[in-house]
């Protein structure tokens, strides 16, 4: 599913140049649930934002569902962020004059997926699966963190992308609704889905199917649940 | 409803204060062109409708007849001929006298005179409308008129001509009565005429105007009837037209310019309320959004419906102030009838302007925020100092509101630009007051008498001079004679009117700005001096040239000697005395001239009666009194009008420049309470905070009191140019206002303060908390 080839990225500003990730190789396969775990600074949100598409390379090349996306040029990134793929972020990132049900309405009028009414229908019943069917109407600002959180989990649904990128989706939540988002995590992987989670939380990186610790920008161990199968 | 439309709508309710401050900038700059072009169009529009009623008509003045006209009406292109009584009165009521022209009715109607009453005439006189409104008189009051030479006889005012051929009286001095033929009986009037009208078929003037008048003319003459003076009807109203096109083209221009101030306004709301958005824009690129949904879709929306309320403010002010204008203008200066409408040709260029001016200028920003890394949108970051090291100076609280002020560079721009504009046209405004005063002041120095007198006498020059300076309190007196002459054009039947002044060549009643050659005292023979205003009349002539001029059957070439600055009394040629008696014989004076003892001034009213007591007991007929203290007030009635149209725009434009210092600084604040929360945090005290941003709104205050001071130069020499050439036919000389700078200066602390002090206060009573969380 993902191909990451010598995959660089530097950042420069008057201090010097600053390697946010060196030379990184690394194979994603369909389905699979991947953990990013690593310190502050080390480099796992900036790999999550390359596999977006949101940050482009420096060097290296990545490939996803056969398609080297490091190559496309802007509208075309776009195109295949909003199809192919679903974000969610720590701060959740809900547009706050819009309802719930807007949030998830939103990708799908980009991508033009479905007819507007049908848009409606799937938007209710992916809030209804993330039990927020009740809060439909509600603004963000009126809901809980949790909530929103799983709001933006619908969000990330809502074209159904095989691939959800997470960026320390329970990072601002308490545990009762940081175990929440995860199960919900969880199904979604049980369905099909491959997931690239960055997280903090040791506990979470236990229970996927594979986690990789990234130090330095490089990715210097890879744990098949639980058990350390090899250093790279 | 879609989603985008929801979203802007939603958008717009959020940031409801700034949009409230960016509707109304946008709106007052363009309704204050939209007003003007209005005002314009219908104050041009009034002029043409008046003029088309006018026809073409022309009063010849003559010499007094008592004979039947000729068939004037067998002269091709000739429709009417009529001849008319016209003398100057003077009008007593409430206890003062006052100079009135007085006009016998014709016995047909013309389209100019709208509320003619039409024979039978009513007893009693009947007078022009802003004559009655600017003395206050009404239907049914009694007034006592006085011909020169005759009884004086009381006659109630019988009704109101509106007539838009008449400049106003306040601008004059001279207002105008309508008698009936049978009124002219009581007033002791034989039927003699001196005038005739004549009114020409319709487009026959522009046609073939000079020959059929020439024809006239001609015919006149061999009934005996000589022609001094030809004036076209519409005259009066080209003299008001071109002074008010001036004003409006200078206006428009500043209201160019206001429109500029807009753009650059709302480039920089649109700059700060897409930089708040920076991060929403960049999840909706995360989520799929094209560059072309967010400009589209998004921004579209958001400016179509600010476009549709900018428009419909738009239009709503500068429909009432047009109307307000317009009719002010036309009613002050008796132009016409206003049938107010809104001109289509604005009403499409707001429409263009209310959806334009929000779109370019939002187009400038939002294409920056969009061209934001998305990483670096959704970290909602701003962009790190430049400056990578710095020369190690000590440290100041003002240092810091100095870099801050400097770190957003298209912002302090923006706020500096649009406070320096405003800022220039005040200090210009100021300015131009200052040499409108020192202008006025000198034009006040021109004549150097007191009173005058209009006169008719039979008696010679020094014997006139000789009974007035015999009176006491008298200090000196001079005998003039003033009159029309005509100045021949190209061709002998092309002519131009200008008033004649025959005085002694060393009098001292007279103090002119010479401009260009020399004044009569220094001039041979055979020379005359003109006016600036008369300049324009004969080709921009110079000293050295000749000129033909004609008073009635007499024709002379007279060389000019020089050419003094006009006093806003229309085109005027100065000639020696002796010159012009040697050229007119047997001409008596017609203008006496009176200077007072300084000290017999308190009690110039005995004097006055004791001068008309002798001109009664030797026959001398008075047309006509004045006051140089009268003639001296009425260019400032003029002045003051155009002064009030500039400040008024002025104070415009400054008041949305200081509308938005106050909203930038606001949201300034507001986008930095994160700063303010770690200097809190690390000890800074409230004081500190006020000291930190007092400094920045200081700051931007004197840098904008410097351009602004600098920008009004050209700007006064714009207005000097315009306004100069328009009043007095030559620039106004530029005069430096420390008085504007002074004023300027204060204005833009004061306003520094206040678009600090505001918002410091509002976020140093924040919980450090919050604002270290960005609350």
């Amino acid at each position: 599913m993902i191909q990451l080839q010598n995959l660089s990225k530097v950042y420069s500003n008057d201090a010097g140049q600053f390697w946010a990730l060196k030379d990184v190789n690394l194979s994603i396969h369909k389905g699979e649930f991947v953990a990013v775990i690593g310190k502050s600074g080390s480099g796992k949100s900036t790999l999550l934002h390359l596999l977006a598409g949101i940050d482009s390379p420096t060097n290296g090349s990545i490939t996803v569902g056969g398609k080297k996306i490091s190559s496309f040029p802007q509208n075309l990134i776009t195109k295949w962020r909003c199809r192919e793929t679903g974000i969610v972020f720590q701060s959740f990132f809900l547009l706050q004059t819009l309802t719930l049900l807007e949030n998830v309405m939103l990708p799908m009028e980009f991508s033009r997926f479905l007819t507007r009414r049908k848009r409606k229908e799937r938007a209710l019943s992916l809030l209804k699966d993330v039990d927020l069917l009740h809060k439909a109407n509600h603004f963000p600002d009126s809901v809980s963190g949790g909530e929103q959180q799983r709001c933006a989990i619908a969000r990330a649904l809502a074209n159904d992308a095989p691939l959800i990128l997470a960026d320390e989706p329970t990072g601002n939540l308490d545990s009762e609704n940081a175990e929440h988002i995860f199960s919900l995590f969880k199904n979604l992987a049980a369905q099909g889905k491959t997931i690239v989670m960055v997280t903090h939380d040791t506990d979470f990186s236990q229970r996927v199917d594979r986690s990789l610790l990234v130090k330095d920008g490089q990715i210097s161990d890879i744990y098949f649940t639980n058990e350390k199968v090899g250093q790279i | 409803m879609p989603l985008y439309f929801k979203k802007a709508l939603r958008d717009l309710r959020k940031d409801l204060t700034g949009i409230f401050l960016l509707i109304i900038s946008i709106s007052v700059c363009l309704a204050t062109m939209a007003t003007l072009l209005n005002t314009n169009k219908l104050f041009s529009s009034t002029v043409q409708e008046t003029a088309k009623n006018q026809q073409d008509s022309v009063y010849f003045y003559t010499n007094p007849f008592q004979n039947e006209l000729p068939d004037l009406r067998s002269i091709n292109g000739i429709q009417h001929a009529q001849s008319l009584f016209q003398s100057k009165v003077r009008v007593e009521f409430n206890g003062s006298a006052k100079n009135f022209e007085l006009q016998t009715f014709p016995s047909y109607t013309t389209g100019e005179e709208t509320n003619h009453p039409g024979p039978p005439f009513k007893p009693g006189i009947y007078l022009e409308k802003t004559t009655m409104d600017h003395y206050h008189l009404t239907k049914g009051d009694m007034i006592s008129v006085k011909l020169p030479g005759k009884k004086q006889k009381n006659l109630q005012v019988a009704g109101q001509i509106t007539d838009y051929a008449f400049i106003p009286a306040k601008f004059t001095g001279l207002g105008r009565g309508y008698i009936s033929p049978e009124s002219m009986k009581t007033l002791g009037i034989s039927s003699q005429k001196n005038t005739i009208k004549i009114t020409l078929l319709p487009g026959e003037y522009k046609k073939n105007g000079d020959n059929i008048l020439q024809h006239a003319k001609e015919k006149l003459k061999e009934q005996g009837i000589t022609v001094y003076r030809t004036e076209l009807v519409s005259e009066a109203l080209t003299v008001r037209k071109q002074m008010t096109d001036t004003v409006f083209l200078l206006l428009i221009m500043l209201g160019t310019l206001a429109v500029g101030l807009a753009v650059i306004l709302v480039i920089h709301f649109f700059y700060r309320l897409t930089a708040k958005k920076k991060q929403e824009m960049s999840i909706l690129k995360v989520f799929g959004a094209q560059k072309k949904d967010l400009i589209w879709k998004y921004c579209s929306v958001t400016l179509g419906l600010i476009g549709i309320v900018i428009f419909l403010l738009t239009f709503l002010i500068s429909a009432c102030l047009s109307f307000y204008f317009s009719k002010t203008l036309i009613q002050d200066l008796n132009i016409g009838q206003l049938y107010f409408h809104y001109s289509r040709d604005v009403l499409f260029l707001i429409g263009i302007l209310s959806f334009l001016v929000p779109s370019i200028a939002a187009l400038v920003p939002i294409n920056r925020v969009l061209k934001i890394p998305i990483v670096q949108g959704l970290k909602n970051g701003t962009k790190p100092y430049q400056r990578a090291e710095k020369r190690d100076s000590g440290f100041s609280l003002f240092l810091l509101s100095v870099r801050n002020s400097c770190r957003k560079k298209v912002q302090l721009l923006t706020n500096i630009l649009m406070l320096s504009f405003g800022g220039a046209v005040i200090i210009s405004c100021v300015a131009l007051n200052n040499s409108l005063t020192s202008t006025l002041k000198e034009m006040q120095g021109f004549w150097k008498h007191d009173m005058q007198w209009d006169i008719r006498t039979q008696m010679d020059i020094s014997d006139v001079s000789r009974i007035a300076s015999n009176t006491n309190g008298v200090y000196q007196a001079e005998s003039w004679t003033g009159r029309n002459a005509e100045v021949v054009l190209s061709s002998n039947y092309k002519s131009a009117n200008a008033l004649l002044l025959a005085i002694p060549r060393e009098s001292n009643m007279i103090q002119p700005i010479v401009k260009k050659g020399f004044w009569l005292d220094s001039l041979p023979s055979n020379s005359i001096v003109i006016n600036s205003d008369f300049q324009p009349l004969a080709g921009n002539v110079q000293p050295g040239e000749s000129i033909s001029l004609k008073i009635g059957n007499k024709k002379k070439t007279w060389t000019i000697g020089g050419i003094i600055q006009g006093q806003l009394t229309g085109p005027s040629i100065y000639m020696a005395e002796d010159d012009y008696h040697s050229w007119i014989d047997g001409q008596k004076p017609n203008r006496v001239i009176v200077k007072l003892y300084s000290n017999a001034k308190k009690q110039s009213a005995q004097t006055i009666n004791e001068i008309e007591t002798l001109f009664n007991r030797n026959n001398i007929s008075i047309e006509a009194f004045d006051t140089a203290q009268n003639m001296n007030n009425r260019p400032e009635q003029i002045i003051s009008m155009v002064l009030y149209c500039l400040l008024v725009t002025g104070i415009l434009f400054s008041a949305v420049g200081m509308l938005n210092l106050i909203a930038a600084m606001g949201i300034n604040v507001f986008e930095r309470r994160h700063e303010i929360g770690l200097i809190r945090a690390v000890g800074g005290s409230r004081m500190k905070i006020y000291q930190l941003l007092l400094g920045e709104g200081l700051f931007i205050a004197m840098i904008s009191w410097g351009l602004s001071a600098a920008l009004s130069y050209p700007l006064q020499l714009l207005l000097n140019d315009k306004i100069g050439n328009s009043l007095i036919n030559s620039p106004l000389p530029s005069s430096f206002s420390p008085q504007g700078l002074s004023l300027w200066l204060i204005v833009s602390l004061a306003l520094g303060i206040i678009a600090s002090v505001i918002p410091a206060k509002k976020t140093a009573d924040l919980p450090i908390k919050e604002l270290i969380a960005g609350k």
